[in-house]
């Protein structure tokens, strides 16, 4: 319909250049005159985007050469002469006849073909004389860009723009919308700044900037396809960001180095053989992989498990990132916390007020909390990193260690995505290689002895990692021999910490292996051995905020477990009331609340309080006579038990409330406090109260000694 | 109560307009209320104004309603910032 | 009632931009060259009439698009302009922008081209 209608005002229009072309020419040929000839070149630039508009893409393209050609005539950069004017005028014939054949009627093509090799020998002569040509097309490459697993590419775009801007007719907002459309604004940050105060506002200007990165499944062309009437006279940046977001598509290149370090971490290669295959690639174009095992450096399953390896820890590399002071975050988390306690004082204001008042009130609280937790969490991820790559820099040690001692051992790791915080993992590196080395040298024995004991003849030493109750756990378990009690007896008595006879219980004989200049070996190791190390250890944990226990069986094996708190200042708790005390459990650990019957509650030897849940029995615990405080209730079938979980057991706490749930900012207790296993830090409540926060897992662990 | 109804085709070139009657508004010390229901989109220049506006009213302790957008505006506030 | 104007000397181009636009509900004004162009939308808001774009060729007879920008831009500031040029006028681009022009448009182009270019400076 529209092409019709273009098409018939064409033939229309193109009729009356055609004309005035030819009279024009003529006009040419008896007296050049600039002005004529400038009028021929304007009109067939408009006959060529006319014939282009109407689709007759034979008449543009042939349009398109006689142009250029006249443009140098224009120019002076050729005289026309008579052959020219000739070439000319049956090039217009042509295009006539081009224009008046009807729908699918094909016009003379080599008539066409003819006339364009004279047109271009024209342009050609001048070009020589020219040398070089006007025409100096950069070539471009195009490189298609990356995207993720799911197709989507990241771009960082910042645009700021002119001041002037609106004065050209152009509205940045907009251009945010067409952006806004080409996929999601997964970080978005507004210069609002920027715009002045209300009274010096010019509101004819723009004060305007915006950065945001984009996720899209489009190509960065298409992005700056948005930006196309302003992206070079503003201030637009668009950068790739992909990678940062897709481990799988970093640079091939890298990730091969990197199969290179993990083997090498592993020890599998040494540094030299590394740095030979990486120059040998930079030669060749062959896979490090590859020529690792064609130089018999490593097998191909030492390759293989490199490469699970590598997906294991591949972690976004963050460019664009800012390097902030632990300090700082620190701040931030403590004035968070304020924040907490101010906003659970707000909500004790509002149990005060009027239903209504209070119903609204408590409305906007329960929105502001829910920031206040994302908040948090943001703020916690910025300093959470998983501890595998801590984990994996350990595989060379062990084995450089191990084969320095003629032993063989295998370390395996569990939890690498465990996430704990950044300085934590720093500070917890080197009490690991102590833990390590010293489980290798002590924890496990010769192979022979290995052997003797029908054991395999190769150790394993594993590395765990996990979360509990808001607490990291990070443990060193070797298969070894275990501690020897009685040497660890012997060694203690000799240095006066114990009387010979006196009862000791167990976990206290071994926080003696703690001590300074305290080691059992008979003779002392190379390594460790010399007494030196493991109270380094120690205080390096408690340093944290952590704690130390080893768990040894005799012939089947040594642990050390290490606690560590999250330095999160905050969690999910609920609070309970025992008389007039408040405590805390963690949400994490609560499995339900009950009231059990009088039948559910027996007393077994030995075991003590049992309290029957759903068929199974769980340890009853006391509150008011683990802290000593007053109780409303005395028998169980009476108060509230709430059931709590750790490490899959269960126990009943027996309460006179439940008071609700709560986000609780911890302050860390004084050590005199903190002794009892059983609380796990305190809490400031909304009033003021402070309230004790209650570890299971201690609790438990209590119970059961 | 002050009520500014904003015309159809408020934007740049008009927003003298828009940026006097809400300096007005805001030196009235009564409760401002935007209405919409005319506007079908707006420009950067009125997104301007009306964050301007909204720090100046907040900083004298009052707000400014935003009543009758419809989705295509409110897309364009939540992309300039003035909504969440 | 709110218009956009065509000002190009070559008549199947108007026609063109026209035709392309009028499915999509725009107005359309129609002028052959600069001085033409700038009575037109004069006499259009003197009527009382909104010019939302301008539309213009850069080479015309009596007053060319640079020309035209110019006048133009001293009596409005902020309508957007949107530049028809072809491959070879490139560095007009440049000196339509300092004259205020917002944004062009190749020729030749497709109907979806220019809309889409339309729908770049006004909705």
């Amino acid at each position: 319909m529209i092409d019709n209608a273009v098409r018939d005002v064409f033939l229309e229009e193109s009729k009356e250049l055609l004309d005035t072309l030819d009279s024009d020419i003529v006009r040419l040929e008896t007296s050049p005159d600039q002005d004529v000839m400038n009028r021929v070149f304007r009109s067939v630039h408009t006959l060529k985007g006319g014939s282009g508009i109407a689709g007759y893409d034979q008449v543009y393209e042939f349009t398109h050469g006689l142009e250029n050609l006249l443009d140098l005539v224009r120019k002076g950069e050729t005289q026309i002469n008579a052959a020219m004017i000739t070439l000319l005028l049956r090039s217009l014939d042509w295009i006539r006849q081009a224009v008046a054949a009807a729908d699918g009627e094909e016009c003379d093509i080599a008539v066409k073909e003819a006339l364009q090799r004279d047109i271009n020998a024209c342009i050609g002569e001048v070009s020589a004389v020219k040398a070089g040509g006007t025409h100096d097309e950069k070539p471009r490459i195009i490189v298609p860009g990356k995207t993720d697993a799911h197709g989507n590419r990241y771009y960082h775009i910042r645009c700021a723009f002119n001041e002037d801007i609106f004065l050209r007719g152009i509205d940045p907002l907009m251009i945010m919308e067409d952006l806004r459309r080409l996929g999601t604004f997964i970080q978005r940050k507004i210069n609002k700044k920027d715009v002045p105060n209300f009274d010096s506002l010019d509101p004819e200007k723009c004060y305007f900037s915006w950065e945001v990165v984009l996720k899209t499944e489009h190509t960065i062309e298409k992005v700056y396809e948005v930006f196309l009437f302003v992206h070079d006279d503003n201030d637009i940046v668009i950068r790739d960001i992909t990678e940062n977001y897709d481990p799988d598509s970093a640079d091939a290149r890298i990730a091969e180095k990197r199969i290179g370090e993990i083997l090498l971490g592993k020890g599998v290669i040494t540094e030299n053989e590394l740095n030979d295959v990486l120059n040998e690639q930079d030669q060749k174009n062959a896979k490090l992989g590859d020529l690792v095992v064609s130089k018999g450096y490593a097998t191909e399953k030492d390759v293989e498990h490199a490469l699970v390896d590598q997906e294991k820890i591949k972690k976004k590399i963050e460019t664009g990132t800012v390097r902030v002071d632990t300090a700082k975050l620190d701040n931030l988390l403590n004035l968070l916390g304020e924040i907490v306690i101010g906003q659970s004082a707000i909500s004790r204001l509002a149990d005060d007020m009027s239903e209504e008042q209070s119903f609204m009130l408590k409305n906007a609280l329960y929105g502001m909390e829910r920031t206040t937790r994302e908040f948090q969490e943001q703020l916690m991820s910025i300093r959470m990193i998983p501890i595998g790559p801590s984990f994996e820099q350990f595989r060379r040690f062990v084995r450089d260690v191990s084969h320095s001692l003629n032993k063989e051992i295998y370390l395996e790791i569990e939890g690498q995505d465990t996430e704990l915080d950044k300085t934590v993992i720093e500070r917890i590196s080197d009490p690991l290689k102590h833990m390590i080395r010293n489980a290798i040298d002590h924890g496990i024995e010769s192979p022979e002895t290995r052997a003797g004991a029908g054991k395999p003849k190769s150790g394993k030493i594993t590395l765990r990692a996990y979360h509990q109750e808001g607490n990291v756990f990070i443990e060193v378990s070797d298969d070894g021999g275990g501690i020897d009690r009685k040497e660890v007896r012997a060694k203690a008595e000799a240095l006066g910490l114990v009387k010979h006879g006196e009862e000791i219980a167990d976990a206290k004989l071994l926080q003696f292996l703690f001590l300074p200049g305290f080691s059992t070996t008979s003779q002392v190791g190379e390594l460790s051995g010399r007494g030196v190390g493991m109270d380094v250890v120690k205080n390096n944990i408690e340093s944290l905020r952590g704690s130390v226990e080893i768990e040894t069986r005799e012939k089947i094996g040594t642990t050390f477990r290490v606690k560590l708190p999250l330095t999160l200042a905050i969690i999910e708790g609920m609070l309970i009331r025992v008389g007039k005390s408040i405590f805390i459990l963690p949400m994490l650990s609560i499995v339900e609340s009950i009231r059990p019957r009088k039948e559910d509650v027996q007393t077994v030897e030995k075991k003590g309080e049992l309290i029957r849940v759903r068929g199974e029995y769980a340890p009853l615990v006391r509150l008011y006579e683990i802290f000593g405080i007053e109780s409303e209730h005395h028998n169980p079938w009476e108060s509230l038990v709430v059931i709590v979980e750790s490490a899959g057991v269960r126990l009943g706490i027996m309460i006179d409330e439940l008071v609700g749930q709560q986000q609780i900012v911890i302050k860390s207790l004084d050590t005199a406090i903190t002794n009892s296993r059983s609380v796990s830090g305190a809490a400031i409540l909304g009033n003021g109260q402070v309230a004790l926060i209650l570890d299971v897992h201690g609790l438990l662990s209590e119970i059961m000694s | 109560m002050k009520l500014i109804e904003l015309e159809d085709n408020t934007g740049i070139k008009n927003i003298h307009c828009l940026y006097s009657s809400l300096g007005e508004a805001i030196e009235s010390n009564a409760e401002i209320v935007l209405d919409f229901r005319n506007v079908r989109r707006i420009d950067l220049a009125v997104a301007q104004v009306l964050i301007a506006a909204i720090r100046r009213a907040h900083g004298a302790g009052r707000i400014i309603k935003l009543q009758k957008v419809n989705d295509t505006i409110r897309e364009q506030l939540v992309i300039c910032g003035i909504l969440k | 009632m709110r218009y956009i104007a065509i000002i190009d000397d070559s008549p199947t181009m108007r026609a063109s931009v026209m035709l392309t636009l009028k499915p999509f509900g725009y107005n359309v004004l129609q002028a052959q060259h600069g001085a033409e162009g700038l009575d037109v939308i004069q006499k259009a808001i003197a009527e009382g009439h909104e010019i939302a774009l301008a539309i213009c060729d850069i080479n015309m007879p009596v007053l060319d698009g640079i020309g035209f920008i110019n006048e133009f831009r001293k009596f409005d500031k902020f309508t957007p302009i949107l530049v028809l040029t072809t491959e070879s006028e490139q560095a007009t681009i440049q000196k339509g922008k300092q004259a205020g022009a917002s944004g062009w448009l190749i020729k030749p182009f497709k109907p979806d081209e220019l809309i889409q270019s339309v729908e770049r400076l006004i909705r």
